[in-house]
């Protein structure tokens, strides 16, 4: 899952510098949606020190 | 216009060196064989995030929804930072204290999260400058901002590949030890 956010930051960076502002913001917001869902993923979990 | 052309320099500059910040990351994972936890590597992802955000002021122009990414992604590292202060605020009799090795006496996701509250606070600031906005032509890249660019890409596929190497496709472990995959 991680390795699929790192992929789609690089993915959307490509496009970025190939000038396609939509796949770039889609990209971009895509992962931040993504990585909010991980997080609260952690969140949910029962609390643990070891992260 | 002059002033455009030293905001979008001012912009790649902090890309930079939020990519710096992601590199120094590296040298805990490789030199002091402290492999990231998984909320550290959100951490990684909010600070690219807001690098990438500011690059895209360098590439399509001076927008106030570009800064509005990179302040968007900077809150959400600051919150994933938050967590995990939080999680080792109370220290444990007879466990060191924190996660990781500390640096200049705070450990590396208190560092993180006070990066990320002065990246919100320097890109407010950044917005302040009005002008920037008046000419929103896209320019080419200098030098500079092209090695900025290429150097945050870089460091997104390297990420990509070292979490791959630490985890594979599953959920990375808690407290990661040793690569799965190598």
């Amino acid at each position: 899952m991680m390795v699929l956010l790192f992929l789609i930051l690089a993915l959307s960076m490509l496009f970025a510098r190939k000038g396609n502002y939509t796949f770039a913001v889609a990209g971009f917001f895509l992962l931040l949606i993504l990585s909010v869902c991980w997080f609260i993923f952690h969140i949910s979990d029962p609390i643990n020190i070891n992260l | 216009m002059k002033g455009t052309g030293k905001m979008r320099n001012v912009n790649a500059i902090g890309a930079f060196g939020l990519g710096a910040v992601v590199t120094g990351a590296y040298i805990f994972q490789f030199v002091l064989h402290e492999l990231p936890c998984p909320l550290c590597l959100l951490q990684r992802i909010g600070m690219l995030g807001a690098a990438f955000g500011l690059l895209m002021n360098v590439r399509f122009g001076l927008r106030p929804a570009h800064y509005a990414m990179a302040i968007l992604s900077a809150l959400f590292g600051a919150a994933v930072s938050i967590r995990q202060v939080l999680l080792h605020i109370v220290p444990v009799a007879g466990q060191p204290t924190g996660y990781g090795s500390p640096v200049l006496g705070l450990h590396v996701y208190t560092w993180a999260l006070l990066i990320f509250i002065v990246t919100v606070i320097v890109v407010a600031c950044l917005m302040l400058y009005n002008r920037q906005f008046r000419d929103s032509r896209v320019m080419p890249l200098t030098g500079f901002q092209q090695f900025v660019f290429w150097f945050i890409i870089v460091l997104a596929v390297a990420n990509a590949i070292t979490t791959f190497l630490q985890c594979g496709i599953m959920p990375c472990p808690d407290n990661p030890v040793e690569y799965k995959l190598l």
